[in-house]
């Protein structure tokens, strides 16, 4: 499967690909060396815990939490 | 997935809890612990003046929300301290952010620049800094003694009695970290809660201390605060990398081992209090005459050598 992510602030956009059919969010981030406690998970704009699956043609957007300064 | 407390969606997994709460429940959960937070440290007072510092991202603007929300129910007085470090590219777009959030909220605000007090701004500041000089070893050095000492002064000068602050769980963890690394037990004092050394300093208070940084920003999301969450352009402060890859690796590894720590932290600096509060003695500045621990405050110092390189140029 594949799925299409995007990474904010910086509006970059990424493509995952995995042999499963269904992963966890949580996957994605380890994939992307991402740490789950910098971050929150959308998908369909939805907030989503980590540990929920996604498919293929989900819209995955992952926004960085840490302060800005 | 299902909330673990009443079954609806989602949308949050609070690990040290082992639960994943919907919305509802995480507003609830959320509210619940600032609520006690205020109550168990008493961080507001009748009649109390009490100054934001605002930055217009996620964790001052929140404390703001939350201070304008308490303050319809006790009677206090509030307004917010905006400080324009000069940041071209990305404090303008924060303070835009920060003025309309006070606006809509009604809270009176203040902007005070670098500029204007000090006679420079950051980002003159960073590109006068000559490479061959190692310390201060990044830009977060000079602005968080600039800005606490215009947060200081302002606040003052306005009559405020306290200065509310947007720091965080992972900010405060991290920087004990810091100081537990560098032995600076000066500062890891002066981090204790209820610090007041001096009656030149405005107390400060922390409403959001206990807080992890992703559940500020996952509330600030769903409440749709107006909030940047752009990232400053000089926040490569190594050591505070190192120590949040390095706690987040423990949180990973345990789930509430940050609130665990916060919480040893709180006890064991109740005890250090105990035993060396008395003993910090605060000289007078020679220049500006605020409190500092050394004959010319690390404002002053700061201030003197940017001025000789400026000078140079």
């Amino acid at each position: 499967m594949k799925v299409k992510v995007k990474l904010v602030p910086g509006e970059k956009e990424v493509n995952v690909q995995f042999k499963k059919s269904k992963i966890r969010i949580m996957d994605i981030l380890e994939d992307l060396g991402i740490d789950r406690e910098t971050v929150l998970v959308l998908v369909h704009g939805e907030l989503t815990p980590e540990e929920e699956y996604v498919t293929d043609g989900d819209e995955v957007e992952i926004l960085q939490v840490i302060s800005g300064g | 997935m299902e909330c673990s407390k009443c079954g609806g969606r989602g949308v949050i997994s609070i690990r040290y809890l082992g639960q994943v709460l919907c919305k509802e429940c995480f507003f609830n959960y959320f509210q619940e612990k600032i609520r006690k937070t205020f109550v168990q440290q008493r961080l507001i007072s009748k009649n109390d003046r009490v100054a934001v510092a605002l930055s217009g991202g996620k964790d001052s603007t929140l404390t703001l929300y939350i201070l304008n929300n308490l303050r319809q129910k006790e009677k206090f007085e509030l307004f917010a301290l905006i400080v324009d470090e000069g940041i071209r590219g990305y404090r303008e777009k924060s303070i835009e952010l920060a003025v309309r959030n006070c606006e809509f909220l009604g809270v009176n605000y203040h902007i005070v620049s670098f500029k204007d007090f000090f006679g420079f701004s950051l980002d003159e500041v960073v590109n006068s800094w000559p490479d061959t000089l190692k310390e201060p070893r990044s830009p977060c050095t000079f602005c968080g003694v600039f800005r606490r000492r215009i947060l200081n002064n302002t606040a003052r000068e306005l009559n405020a009695t306290k200065i509310a602050t947007g720091h965080n769980l992972d900010d405060n963890i991290q920087t004990l970290f810091m100081n537990v690394v560098r032995g600076d037990v000066k500062s890891i004092l002066k981090s204790y809660p209820e610090r007041k050394i001096s009656k030149s300093f405005v107390k400060r208070i922390k409403p959001l201390a206990n807080i992890p940084e992703k559940e500020i920003a996952a509330y600030v999301l769903l409440k749709k605060i107006p909030v940047y969450f752009g990232e400053c352009p000089y926040s490569w402060e190594g050591m505070r990398n190192l120590m949040r890859e390095t706690i987040n690796s423990v949180e990973n590894f345990m789930p509430g081992a940050k609130i665990n720590f916060y919480n040893y932290m709180l006890n064991t600096l109740s005890l250090m209090k105990k035993r060396f509060i008395g003993k910090i003695e605060l000289k007078t500045c020679e220049i500006c005459g605020e409190p500092s621990s050394h004959d010319i405050c690390k404002a002053c110092q700061l201030v003197q050598q940017i001025n000789n390189f400026m000078k140079k140029e």
